[in-house]
């Protein structure tokens, strides 16, 4: 498993992301000024390789003369912890839920999927939105809105290879051999779903981010003054013509932190199947 | 009698190294059924895909030639391969099902080849194909014609598949396993059925199985592989009744017969199998 | 211990038929396994043959408890494990295991070799230490010739024979005294396949083992087993001796599937031989569409219940009147009488969906032959009896032909093989229902149309009130009727009185006719 492990996808998307979870870490240590510090005579200060640029403000100055590179770092803390929270609630319930409809069957079964189907006929975004407006803004909202909306994904795929797993012929060998449902469910059957849970859990935490950045967007995440990566992005999008980077740095970060993900969730697939690894 | 397929000192290696098909020859007359004999891995697949020109990615044909009716087909462009291959060399697959697109009729499925091959309009090609259908016996021609896959017995389909092989009038048609899936009853039928198709076409069939009963039945010329190699060559007579190598004979006697009590079962000894993979191990070793 | 280690009778296997499920509601239920019953002594090995669909890996999990029986009873040392909780069935597995079907599938990817063989002895408390039980599954992985150096490796670095092996060792692991076996060596090369082979024989006589063994392959089953059994559509058509089985089938179907086997041997005439059973093919009853004349009472009213059982998509009742009406949604009524040209003719057209057609329907005026008073009842157990049917096959050979093919079954009774005095008539009626069944079977032979002609003896119904006992029951003559048409039996005798006189008259003719004579 140790050299397999170390695949290529491995290796690059996942040394992304834990370089991004140190930084989010050590996000006070690492920014070089106060993020939100205003200085009007830097005012949309160009990064450091154009002219009239300041060598303290490495990445620049938004229209209120905030360090862009210091909110960057500090605007990875939010990003991370509902990357992570939100992917974790979201994978702990739809997983709960997909097991119990894809191994339970009958009536469980009827109930969950018919729960999903309606959950999934909403648009994600606007309902997001909607449940944040309902429940009031803030990081908690922003994670209560990802699980309530996002585990109808954990809970198809995890039921449909519950369903698939149930057909095979260890699962008789195990009823043959005397073990008990709950423990064909958790030690045979969880254990060959569990790659594909983590897989999800590497994309359901890419989602995160960008809906985290979606909300902070349109201003219904963390209170303003706070820096997120969305509403840096918003900010930006007022000035855009005036200074490119207020906008394109934070995006920069989001699709690398959306890719590094994604390639980690890729790379882990083959190096979890047992199969594949070979 | 002309030969129409002739295998000569075939190599088939693996792009990494390593020998899959080990220098084989084999011929197949018009009219006759050669049967390719041999266990997982002794690379009887391998010598039909060869053919067919469908080796996976990490195989090729490292030596030796495929003359058919007198010409290399390795060293046909791509372009005239393909006009040959369903005009002149048809295949009959192992999996019924697989075997057809799932999504078209019948009658798409069986005229495509007609059309395509023999240039033949629709009307044409639907009357031709309803004669295929009625040539291999199926009930209800008319019906089945505009049925799709699914809702044929795996007897059925394997009828289809038949006649869409032997559509085009084909010199010389590869099956590989095609009654393998099949039930012993329906597999009959089905043997019989290729039998009748191919005597009254004069078509050549290079067979491919791991069954000795069916071979037994079916095969006029047979080539026991093992290893890549191989192990016997000769007409039915002389290998079910005469075998020369200690492998067709150890296989004979390992092969469970209904009429024959157990203690009549052996199985192949270790030392055979050993000494057929020493010989390929020393084959590699002169054949890098 | 006294008595059999396995007893099963009358066990029924039905599930929910997905294919047909409708839009709301539970799917209907068929039949997989149909009144099965076995008897199997220790260290005793049953074969279990049949083709796709015979139901006989259905019947190897009811018989290890995978499938709860529908009905009937399973017993397992003396131990009723029919209905059995989990929790009750769990010290009973320790000694009834079984072998699975497809290695791959069999084992779990994620466990090592030891692992898996250790898992049943654990669960089942055989050893209830975790290092013991490993150490009993390298002995059980080396008994099964694989060798224990393989616990540690992971079931997809093993090749098909070796993954086998390692299901032979997770059976024998805990030491049972039965092990279903099902299909185990079908994805196996011969040379793999043989070793499997043997080495089961040795377990099975070094540890006094009882096997059931389920495969497609006749050859296969004849090296392990000592009783053989042939199912086909969920039923049993022969049971014995492996070698009676063999050597000399009794019937049709296990002919046919004998003969079918090809043999490494030379035979040219192997392909262009006619099938066993002359030119009587089996008839499926599963997704037939049935008409079924005569259906107000008696054998009629039980064939169609029968029928929609045996899992038939659509059954046309058809009866003199029209009338009735059935739960059963696919039971479509017809008004059908069958001495008039025009409701045949209109029947033939609006049930121009059938495929088995079931003459049923017939009359008895219990009239002498030469009673001139009489004359009137014998032509009109003429017209019904024979012309009626003969009308009936006429308008629907056709039909059933367009159809793809399926089955004629005439209704004629063992009165058509030895004439009773007390109705003359209706026994040449009958008689001449026989033969005209025969003529017909000849004409449709080569169209893919099966005809049986039954003859029953004497039924429990009031058409036979005069007649004495012993009378059968209904219900048990129309479930040989379909057991025989599974099967192609081209003449079917239900019940005993008709087996005994067609076995009679066989034998001691002049002596049956005699015994007929002075009978009533």
């Amino acid at each position: 498993m140790t050299t397999a492990l170390l695949n290529w996808r491995i290796l690059v998307g996942g040394g992304i992301v834990a370089l991004l979870a140190l930084i989010a870490l050590f996000a006070p240590l690492l920014a070089p000024v106060d993020p939100l510090e205003q200085d009007l005579f830097l005012e949309l200060l160009p990064p450091w390789w154009q002219a009239d640029a300041d060598p303290t403000r490495a990445l620049g100055a938004d229209s209120l003369g905030r360090d862009v590179l210091s909110r960057l770092i500090h605007a990875a803390r939010p990003a991370l912890i509902v990357a992570v929270v939100a992917g974790t609630l979201t994978m702990l319930l739809g997983t709960a839920l997909g097991l119990m409809a894809g191994y339970m069957g009958g009536v469980v079964d009827t109930l969950i999927s018919r729960m999903v189907d309606i959950w999934t006929s909403f648009p994600a975004v606007l309902l997001a939105i909607m449940l944040v407006a309902l429940i009031g803004t803030g990081l908690h909202s922003v994670i209560i809105a990802i699980v309530l909306i996002d585990w109808t994904r954990f809970c198809r795929v995890v039921r449909a290879e519950t369903l698939a797993q149930a057909e095979m012929e260890y699962i008789d060998a195990a009823v043959t051999g005397g073990l008990r449902r709950g423990a064909i469910l958790f030690r045979e059957v969880l254990p060959n779903i569990l790659p594909l849970v983590i897989v999800l859990l590497t994309l359901e935490m890419s989602i995160a981010i960008i809906v985290e950045a979606v909300l902070s967007f349109v201003g219904l995440s963390v209170s303003s003054d706070s820096p997120t990566w969305g509403g840096m992005i918003a900010e930006g999008r007022q000035v855009i013509h005036q200074a490119w980077w207020v906008m394109a740095f934070p995006m920069g970060l989001i699709l690398i932190a959306v890719l590094a993900l994604n390639l980690l969730g890729d790379g882990l697939k083959t190096a979890l199947d047992p199969v594949l690894r070979r | 009698m002309s030969l129409i397929l002739d295998i000569a000192g075939l190599r088939v290696s693996l792009r990494r190294g390593g020998h899959l098909v080990r220098d084989v020859s084999l011929q197949v007359a018009t009219g006759q059924v050669h049967g390719l004999v041999g266990e997982s891995g002794a690379g009887k697949t391998m010598i039909a895909k060869a053919v067919l020109g469908i080796l996976p990615d990490a195989v090729r044909v490292s030596t030796g030639s495929i003359g058919f009716k007198g010409t290399d087909l390795l060293s046909l462009s791509p372009r005239r391969f393909r006009a040959l291959l369903g005009r002149e060399i048809a295949m009959i697959p192992q999996d019924p099902l697989t075997g057809l697109n799932p999504s078209r009729r019948i009658v798409a499925q069986m005229t495509d080849t007609l059309r395509h091959h023999l240039g033949q309009s629709r009307g044409e090609a639907r009357g031709n194909a309803l004669r295929l259908l009625q040539e291999v016996q199926i009930r209800d021609p008319e019906k089945v014609l505009d049925r799709y896959p699914h809702e044929l017995s795996g007897g059925m389909r394997q009828r289809v598949l038949i006649a869409m092989a032997f559509a085009t009038e084909p010199s010389l048609i590869i099956a590989d396993e095609p009654t393998t899936a099949l039930d012993v009853t329906v597999q009959k039928q089905i043997l019989r059925l290729i039998r009748q198709m191919q005597e009254r076409h004069g078509t050549a069939v290079l067979f491919v199985t791991h069954d000795l009963g069916v071979v037994a039945k079916i095969c006029h010329q047979v080539t026991v592989l093992h290893t890549g190699q191989v192990v016997e060559q000769g007409s039915i007579d002389h290998v079910m009744s005469n075998a020369a190598a200690p492998f067709t004979r150890a296989l004979m006697a390992a092969t469970p017969r209904y009429d024959q009590p157990a203690d009549a079962l052996h199985p192949v000894p270790e030392a055979v199998h050993q000494t057929l993979r020493d010989a390929a191990r020393t084959f590699d070793g002169r054949n890098p | 211990m006294t008595g059999p280690l396995l007893q099963v009778r009358d066990l029924t296997l039905s599930l929910p038929d997905r294919s047909r499920a409708p839009l709301f509601g539970r799917p209907p239920l068929v039949d997989i396994v149909n009144g099965i019953s076995l008897d199997l002594a220790v260290g005793q090995s049953l074969g279990i043959v049949g083709e796709s669909g015979s139901g006989k890996t259905s019947l190897g999990r009811c018989l290890v408890r995978l499938y709860p029986p529908t009905s009937g009873t399973i017993r397992f040392g003396g131990t009723d494990i029919t209905d059995a909780s989990e929790a009750v069935m769990r010290p009973i597995r320790k000694d009834l295991q079984m072998i699975f079907q497809d290695p791959q599938s069999s084992l779990n990817p994620r466990r090592t070799v030891g692992q898996i063989v250790a898992q049943p002895v654990l669960a089942l408390s055989v050893e209830t230490d975790r290092r013991a039980a490993l150490k009993r599954a390298d002995a059980a992985l080396d008994r099964a010739g694989l060798g224990h150096a393989f616990a540690a490796r992971y079931p997809h670095e093993l090749s098909g024979g070796q993954r086998q092996r390692v299901g032979i060792a997770r059976a024998i692991a805990t030491e049972p005294r039965l092990i279903v076996a099902d299909e185990i060596v079908s994805g196996l090369d011969v040379s793999t396949q043989a070793q499997i082979l043997a080495l089961l024989n040795d377990l099975k006589q070094d540890m006094g083992l009882s096997l059931i063994f389920i495969s497609h392959d006749l050859s296969v089953v004849r090296v392990l087993a000592d009783q053989v059994m042939v199912m086909l559509g969920g039923r049993v058509v022969e049971e014995g001796a492996a070698s009676a089985v063999f050597d000399h089938p009794r019937h049709a179907y296990t002919r046919e599937l004998i003969d079918a086997v090809p043999l490494p041997v030379i035979d040219p005439e192997w392909l262009n031989a006619e099938q066993a059973g002359g030119g009587t093919k089996m008839a499926e009853i599963k997704g037939q569409t049935v008409l079924v004349t005569g259906t107000s009472r008696g054998i009629g009213k039980v064939f169609v219940d029968q029928l929609l059982a045996a899992g038939a998509a659509k059954v046309y009742a058809a009866t003199r009147s029209g009338g009735g009406s059935h739960a059963d949604n696919r039971v479509v009524p017809v008004k059908l009488d069958i001495t008039s040209a025009t409701d045949i003719a209109a029947a033939a057209r609006d049930c121009a969906d059938v495929t088995v057609l079931v003459n049923n329907a017939g009359i008895n005026h219990n009239s002498k032959l030469l009673a001139t008073d009489q004359a009137g009842a014998a032509a009109a157990e003429m017209e019904t009896n024979y012309l009626g049917t003969l009308n009936m096959c006429r308008a629907f050979a056709p039909v059933i032909t367009d159809n793809g093919g399926g089955a004629i079954v005439n209704m004629a009774s063992i009165l058509a093989r030895v004439n009773l005095p007390l109705m003359g008539s209706l026994c040449a009626s009958k008689a001449a229902v026989y033969s005209m069944t025969q003529g017909i079977r000849a004409e449709l032979a080569s169209q893919g149309v099966a005809v049986f002609a039954v003859l029953p003896g004497a039924v429990d119904t009031d058409m036979t009130k005069d007649f004495p006992p012993p009378k059968a029951a209904p219900a048990d003559i129309v479930a040989e009727v379909l057991a025989g048409m599974q099967a192609g039996e081209a003449d079917i005798y239900p019940g005993d009185m008709a087996k005994g006189v067609s076995g009679g008259l066989a034998a001691d003719r002049p002596g049956v006719i005699a015994e007929m004579a002075g009978y009533v």
